[in-house]
């Protein structure tokens, strides 16, 4: 072999290894090709051509990947952001349920024609039986439809359950 | 095929000279001696069919000591794609004509 294919074997041989894996076959056929190339300096410009069309090929596939990479956290943000509003957008319904729950009980307990022993019968409807029956329903009925909306709910109910429950045992 | 893509003059020398022998399989460098195309201008083409699944591909054993080759040759949806492909560029190249002989 002489001097001139040899050199240019190595640089093509460089190039080949730095190359995707995509890339890298079109590479080795180069490098098969050279070698069947009787002239020295055709073999030459063979292999310095094919190391521009390498270069060329794994830059762009390089850049391919790394868009993809970039897109695929872009969706994945995008993905977590979603979540989380659907959530707090449960979570949200849940507070509301349980305000217009908190003033009816309000209101009820500032009326004269309520008795105290009903009194304490309506803290415990409005204050946890009814809301948490809503949350429940609403999660039940959207569960299927915006299951990550009825989660925010459920979670929501559940926390005010827990809490009502520690307050009247207390 | 996925989808056509743009002829560049460099690609239709390549899919003509696979066009006059489109059963047999060709060599990198015997295509880039029918063309005139450097293994810069050619290798990047061959890819771009073979992606596109107009160019099929197989290594060939030769004889010893010397590496195997890589070879080359239209599939049958090739065939076809090119005839299509060249055809519509000779129509647009012949529709150019006509169009500059019309503006002369």
């Amino acid at each position: 072999m002489s001097q001139i294919r040899g050199v240019a074997r190595r640089v093509l041989h460089f190039v080949v290894r730095l190359a995707p894996p995509r890339t890298r076959s079109w590479g080795d056929a180069m490098i098969g090709e050279m070698d069947h190339i009787d002239d020295e300096w055709d073999a030459l410009l063979w292999a310095l051509g094919g190391t521009v069309a390498l270069c060329r090929c794994s830059l762009i596939e390089h850049l391919t990947n790394l868009r993809k990479a970039l897109s695929d956290e872009m969706s994945a943000q995008r993905k977590a952001t979603r979540l989380i509003k659907s959530i707090l957008s449960g979570v949200a319904v849940a507070v509301v349920v349980l305000i217009i729950s908190m003033l009816t009980l309000a209101t009820l307990q500032r009326a004269s024609w309520v008795e105290p022993n009903q009194a304490r019968l309506a803290q415990l409807l409005f204050a946890v039986v009814i809301p948490d029956a809503l949350c429940l329903l609403a999660a039940l009925a959207l569960w299927r439809p915006q299951r990550r909306l009825a989660s925010g709910i459920l979670a929501a109910g559940a926390a005010l359950g827990a809490h009502s429950i520690i307050f009247f045992v207390a | 095929m996925k989808e056509r893509f743009r002829l560049s003059p460099q690609t239709v020398l390549v899919l003509d000279a696979f066009l006059e022998r489109p059963k047999s399989w060709r060599y990198g460098y015997d295509i880039s001696r029918d063309t005139g195309l450097k293994s810069g201008t050619l290798y990047p083409i061959l890819i771009r069919l073979a992606d596109h699944e107009l160019v099929e591909t197989r290594w060939e054993t030769t004889e010893s000591g010397k590496p195997p080759r890589h070879m080359y040759r239209l599939t049958p949806e090739g065939v076809r794609s090119a005839r299509a492909q060249l055809r519509d560029s000779g129509n647009r190249k012949s529709s150019m004509v006509v169009l500059r002989e019309v503006k002369i």
